[in-house]
């Protein structure tokens, strides 16, 4: 009994799990666009020029109308602006450089808002998968234990993280470890909750091919963890990622597991 | 997803036959296409099925999705003919294609083939709905 936390602890320390995200979320360059803002010397008129003001553009909602030393943003270009504003203002008018589009991600955000400020509705659980504090100790140990398992069984499914299934490769044409697997998925009660795979997790010693890829969208499942990239996979970040294709109607979250 | 009456020819004999079985199995891989490959298997067995699939033509009545084209790519086979575009789903040059899959393989395509009737026979097969699917992704459909 003693030894067993040492060999927990042991694990913990040697598994890596990294999100495959798509760059829109990972990115950190923020792509930026000029607009025409007024700078004011007295502070006090901001609100009843703003009053008078047309809103924004709709592809620049995102920002905020006052920036940090006070400039209002007026118009797109300096001949709307000369015309948006009173005279004695004309010459106080200069291009600012703003976010061109909203930060998705507080890391994004946190940026932007040094360019110009930004409105922001942070997603936390996607903000937890950027800053890593989506692996709780549970998840950890959760993780680890399954990829460990997939490593010699090759695809197993859980569900509400109990055993549903598993797969390894055979002889014959196509029976790769996810087709085995979803071949013996539970058909279940029909419900909403329990629509094919959803809410599965499913654990892979190889990152799948386009088939398997596929397949575990048909069963809409929710996660799939891998261990090592093959060759002609396609979830890693150099591949076609197929997890991120617009196109296609559901999406299941990726993670490599690296010991 | 899919397709009924894909069937794979080795020169002009037919060595198999599917059609989407994914509402009566509730499978949803048990697409047309992967049901031919199986029949072909339970005939023949492993080897021999594999090396008939390799002069193989699949007839088909819609682009085969995403799953469906990767496993002919693995399989090697020769030629694909299909009536319309999957526009959605469709895996040898609408959403996914060959490059995608990392695949050096090539299969003839002949596509737009008795596209008309294919169509026909897709809103057939969508007006039927999926009984599997979560209410909120079901389609309310307005006749009127």
């Amino acid at each position: 009994m003693t030894d067993e936390p040492l060999t927990k602890i042991r694990k913990l320390e040697n598994i890596n799990i990294i999100p495959i995200l798509s760059p829109t979320f990972t990115n950190l360059s923020i792509e930026t666009t000029k607009f025409v803002a007024l700078k004011l010397e007295d502070k006090r008129s901001i609100g009843k020029i703003i009053k008078n003001l047309k809103e924004l553009p709709e592809n620049l909602r995102h920002l905020k109308r006052v920036g940090k030393n006070g400039q209002i943003l007026i118009a797109e270009t300096i001949e709307e602006a000369e015309f948006a504003v009173d005279e004695e203002f004309r010459n106080s008018l200069e291009k600012v450089v703003v976010p061109s589009t909203k930060p998705i991600t507080r890391a994004q955000f946190e940026i932007a808002k040094h360019i110009w400020p930004t409105s922001f509705h942070p997603d936390k659980y996607l903000d937890s998968l950027i800053d890593g504090t989506f692996k709780t100790p549970e998840l950890i140990e959760y993780v680890s234990k399954w990829s460990h398992e997939a490593e010699n069984r090759q695809c197993i499914s859980l569900q509400n993280q109990e055993y549903l299934c598993e797969g390894t490769s055979q002889s014959g044409p196509l029976r790769h470890p996810v087709m085995e697997m979803v071949g013996r998925m539970p058909k279940r009660e029909e419900s909403s909750e329990n629509y094919l795979g959803t809410g599965c997790d499913v654990f892979l010693r190889d990152e799948p091919c386009a088939m398997c890829a596929m397949a575990l969208v048909h069963f809409r499942i929710k996660r799939v963890f891998f261990n090592h990239n093959s060759s002609n996979g396609v979830l890693e970040s150099s591949s076609w990622q197929l997890h991120l294709e617009p196109s296609i109607n559901h999406h299941y979250e990726v993670y490599k597991i690296e010991k | 997803m899919g397709t009924r009456i894909p069937l794979l020819q080795n020169l002009s004999l037919q060595i198999c036959r599917g059609r989407n079985r994914v509402n009566e199995t509730r499978d949803p891989t048990r697409h047309a296409e992967m049901v031919a490959i199986r029949q072909l298997e339970a005939l023949h067995g492993p080897r021999k099925s594999a090396e008939l699939l390799k002069s193989a033509t699949l007839y088909v009545s819609l682009e085969p999705c995403i799953m469906c084209s990767s496993a002919m790519y693995q399989l090697g086979i020769r030629k694909m003919v299909y009536g319309a575009e999957n526009p959605r789903f469709g895996g040898v040059r609408s959403v996914g294609d060959r490059e995608k899959y990392r695949m050096s393989n090539e299969i003839e395509i002949i596509a737009g083939i008795w596209s008309e009737k294919s169509i026909e026979m897709l809103k057939i097969f969508y007006d039927k709905q999926n009984p599997f699917a979560p209410p909120e992704k079901r389609k309310i459909k307005n006749k009127t």
